[in-house]
């Protein structure tokens, strides 16, 4: 089982901010939930491995290689269907996704006074 | 004159080549007629400007002669897959005004192949929900009743191609996604093998089990769809470098001595009566086509939730702790401390559902927790990956399945209750946790009017077999012709 305040801790862990209100709830979803899963301690895993990866791939590597960084053309109807790796991306576009920003900066809280 | 928008992609191919009507004339019946059906709430976004430029783009190149399978045909893509310039939420409020600065692969693959972006659709918060009732732009109704759930959580994927307001539309599909709203709303949907399609651009919830897919509203269209977004991307490491085969080669072949699996673990208490009927059917009905039912076991089926509810969780909270309003996102206003600063971002940004699964994937990543829960969880997942090989290698070529235990619900009826929301899961959940393609098709329709589906489970890189067995059930029944009768808003 699961207390209210361990999950206060965990929200804390999590970045996340509880509404008090519904601590209650959402520890009781929490334990219903974490109450369910342990039937897996049922299960007999004596000598299994733990699956890292579905198909069994383990390192993809490709060659450190230099390469042209352009932009990537816009994909056009019957156009060059090779995926190319991804170019660099638009600063403005970017940027306008930046919640607040000063000229090509992203403005953050003061973090070392 | 017929109602262009219920044509199959193979009818408006032909209307297109044969100047019946122009891509621009196609375009724009599907807008006025999703604008129409907006009380279904399916699309979060219409690119109407977008889509009428690209046709008429296309219209050109069909003036020329040119001609391709998807070339001019519409689509709807979820909004969890990036669209370059076109918002894209993950019907999250912390998203809600991102606009992508690229286009996700399978985009990118389906732009090239000349199809025309209608819009964004609709969906559970990050994926997260097997009713669309999680989302910033509020539940998706179901076309075959307003009152019932479409399914989720590509719910608005289904809902549309359902509702003919998009012939074809991708989705995603983590535990279910793709194949429990195609069972729910009648049509047919393709989870591909882990690895056939990249997930570069998708927004990620647990990238050791999402998959991009396709909906159709028959399984040739769905063929197409599917053809188009398959292939190994640089982009992606996890995308494989496997040939592609041709899928439309698989369809209308015949399945005599075909061994279909039925797990008898899927049987169990708690299976809606109307369900089991339905299956029976369709058993019967492939057998009557010379498939050869065998009964398999999947002795692990019982833990695959649990499963999914301590991997998925666990993936999500980590892939989720990117959003913490700085570099893009939501941010929450006022003079605050870093750390406060992402406190309140995430929590004014994710939704309950969303926070809910942040909140359990820390916990089973834990120190202290990570073995009892985490890797005793990555143990399991090998032992129900072993049971399907066990499966095919002794016994079946293809298993059969209901998609869901229970027929759509009511909007509202399960929100209360998260267990009972992951249980509606648990035939589709252990295709994921294997990596297996999966597929749902029209099975029947239920007393109430609501439709059920059938799934085909295969090997890995064999989606060939359930296109086979597909179109063979297909054509053998009429379940896919059934058509939702449009409802008053």
């Amino acid at each position: 089982m699961i207390s209210e305040d361990e999950v206060k801790k965990l929200a804390n862990l999590a970045r996340l901010e509880l509404d008090p209100s519904l601590t209650p709830v959402v520890t009781g979803h929490l334990n219903s939930i974490l109450g369910y899963v342990q039937r897996l301690n049922e299960v007999d895993t004596t000598g299994v491995e733990a699956m890292s990866h579905v198909q069994g791939v383990t390192n993809v590597l490709r060659e450190d290689a230099v390469r042209e960084v352009g932009s990537s053309p816009d994909a056009t109807p019957l156009g060059d269907p090779t995926i190319q790796p991804q170019a660099m991306l638009d600063e403005d576009a970017l940027l306008s996704n930046v919640p607040d920003h000063s000229g090509r900066f992203i403005r953050v809280p003061l973090i070392v006074e | 004159m017929t109602d262009i928008t219920s044509l199959s992609v193979t009818e408006m191919r032909a209307g297109l080549d044969s100047k019946e009507f122009s891509c621009v004339e196609l375009t724009k019946a599907f807008l006025d007629k999703a604008d129409s059906a907006s009380s279904l709430n399916c699309f979060t976004e219409l690119c109407v400007e977008g889509a009428q430029q690209s046709a008429q783009e296309i219209d050109s190149l069909l003036k020329q002669g040119k001609s391709s399978p998807l070339l001019g045909i519409p689509v709807g893509i979820k909004d969890v897959i990036c669209t370059k310039g076109v918002r894209t939420t993950a019907a999250s409020a912390i998203l809600k005004n991102f606009i992508p600065p690229y286009d996700a692969t399978v985009v990118r693959r389906l732009k090239t192949a000349g199809t025309v972006t209608l819009g964004k659709l609709n969906m559970d918060e990050f994926a997260m929900g097997s009713s669309n009732e999680n989302s910033i732009f509020g539940p998706v109704k179901n076309p075959w009743n307003p009152a019932y759930v479409p399914g989720g959580s590509s719910g608005g994927s289904a809902a549309a191609v359902a509702a003919g307001l998009c012939p074809i539309s991708l989705g995603t599909d983590t535990g279910g996604s793709i194949r429990q709203p195609a069972s729910f709303c009648g049509i047919t949907g393709l989870k591909p093998t882990y690895g056939r399609v990249s997930r570069y651009g998708v927004i990620a919830y647990a990238s050791s089990l999402d998959q991009v897919g396709g909906f159709a509203r028959n399984v040739h269209d769905c063929a197409l769809i599917t053809q188009a977004i398959c292939g190994r991307d640089p982009n992606d490491a996890t995308s494989a470098n496997i040939d592609v085969p041709d899928f439309t080669k698989a369809l209308g072949k015949d399945i005599k001595g075909l061994r279909v699996g039925i797990p008898k673990e899927y049987f169990v208490s708690g299976l809606d009566p109307e369900v089991s009927a339905a299956l029976k059917n369709a058993i019967s009905v492939l057998e009557g086509l010379g498939a050869v039912a065998v009964e398999v076991s999947l002795p692990h089926t019982d833990a695959a939730v649990a499963v999914y509810y301590i991997l998925a969780p666990a993936e999500a909270s980590s892939n989720l702790a990117r959003y913490d309003g700085i570099r893009y996102g939501h941010r929450a206003s006022g003079q605050l401390d870093l750390k406060t600063l992402y406190a309140k971002s995430r929590s004014e940004g994710f939704g309950r559902e969303v926070q809910r699964r942040i909140l359990v994937g820390t916990y089973v990543l834990s120190a202290g927790y990570y073995d009892a829960f985490y890797i005793k969880a990555q143990k399991v997942r090998t032992l129900i990956k072993r049971d399907f090989e066990n499966a095919f290698a002794q016994h079946c070529d293809v298993i059969v399945a209901p998609t869901a235990p229970n027929l759509p619900f009511k909007i509202g009826e399960k929100l209360s209750d998260p267990l009972q929301m992951y249980l509606n899961d648990i035939f589709t959940i252990p295709v994921n946790l294997a990596g297996l393609p999966g597929m749902s098709v029209p099975c029947g329709i239920s007393a109430s009017g609501l439709p059920l589906g059938l799934q085909l489970i295969g090997k890995p890189w064999d989606e060939e077999t359930l296109f086979t067995v597909a179109s063979a059930y297909e054509g053998a029944t009429d379940w896919h012709t059934k058509r939702p009768t449009p409802q008053r808003a």
